[in-house]
């Protein structure tokens, strides 16, 4: 998202709030939640474009979601089997 | 905007502790106020300068965190244009003990500063957001830190 609604993301910056959202993130991701990881994302993104009155790319959102299911959730899936060996 | 900066204490004329409504008169800039939804904080973001302050909840600043546009200069160092090899060689105080890390975060307990570098952390990276706080303010999130190998030269990361 390079618009000015990405420093408005959740994740961005190391203030208090951005670091309760990653731990937030990763405490889903380590109870194997993947859905619920990118609906917090989803979401965050909208709300920072709304905030900042920009529309939401609907094809960019789809996009991103496909390329997060294909080749992200397998990857966290590998790195929480390693993890709880 | 150009902030120097105070660890535990102030950047520029903001200091930590005041109030939201002092901050938005001394600043007068045009901003945007948020509730978050995983802690009990609220923000402004002051859009056309980067700098986001942040508040607990009674109002009080608790974190003051800066991007480009704006500066932060620390000991005559600006902070937002220092690689984290940098950072390291001539920021950290020498009794530096610890550096916090949660991989794209670096938490500087004893100097009372925060780096963001938005992506996997190396010796060049260069921060998008530094950020001062008040003491204890991440106590709830320490154990997502990792601690790292203190000494400039090293490999470690």
């Amino acid at each position: 998202m390079e618009t000015p609604a990405h420093t408005e993301t959740g994740s961005y910056g190391s203030s208090l709030d951005a670091k309760a959202f990653r731990a937030m993130e990763e405490k889903l991701i380590n109870q194997g939640k993947f859905d619920e990881v990118w609906k917090a994302v989803e979401t965050d993104y909208r709300d920072a474009l709304n905030k900042t009155g920009y529309k939401p790319d609907e094809s960019a959102i789809k996009a991103s979601r496909e390329y997060y299911y294909k080749y992200i959730v397998p990857a966290l899936k590998e790195n929480l089997k390693a993890k709880t060996k | 905007m150009k902030l120097e900066i105070i660890p535990y204490q102030s950047a520029g004329v903001i200091k930590l502790g005041m109030k939201k409504e002092e901050i938005n008169s001394i600043l007068k800039m045009g901003f945007r106020f948020s509730k978050s939804k995983y802690t009990n904080t609220s923000h402004d973001i002051y859009f056309n300068e980067n700098i986001k302050i942040e508040y607990n909840e009674f109002g009080s600043c608790i974190t003051i965190s800066i991007s480009q546009p704006s500066q932060a200069i620390y000991k005559t160092h600006d902070l937002l244009n220092s690689n984290f090899g940098f950072i390291k060689s001539n920021i950290l105080d020498s009794g530096t003990q610890k550096i916090y890390s949660d991989g794209e975060m670096i938490l500087l307990l004893e100097e009372g500063l925060a780096f963001w570098f938005e992506d996997e952390i190396s010796e060049t990276s260069i921060p998008k957001v530094s950020t001062i706080y008040m003491r204890d303010t991440y106590e709830p999130y320490m154990s997502t830190f990792e601690i790292l190998n203190i000494s400039p030269n090293s490999a470690r990361l």
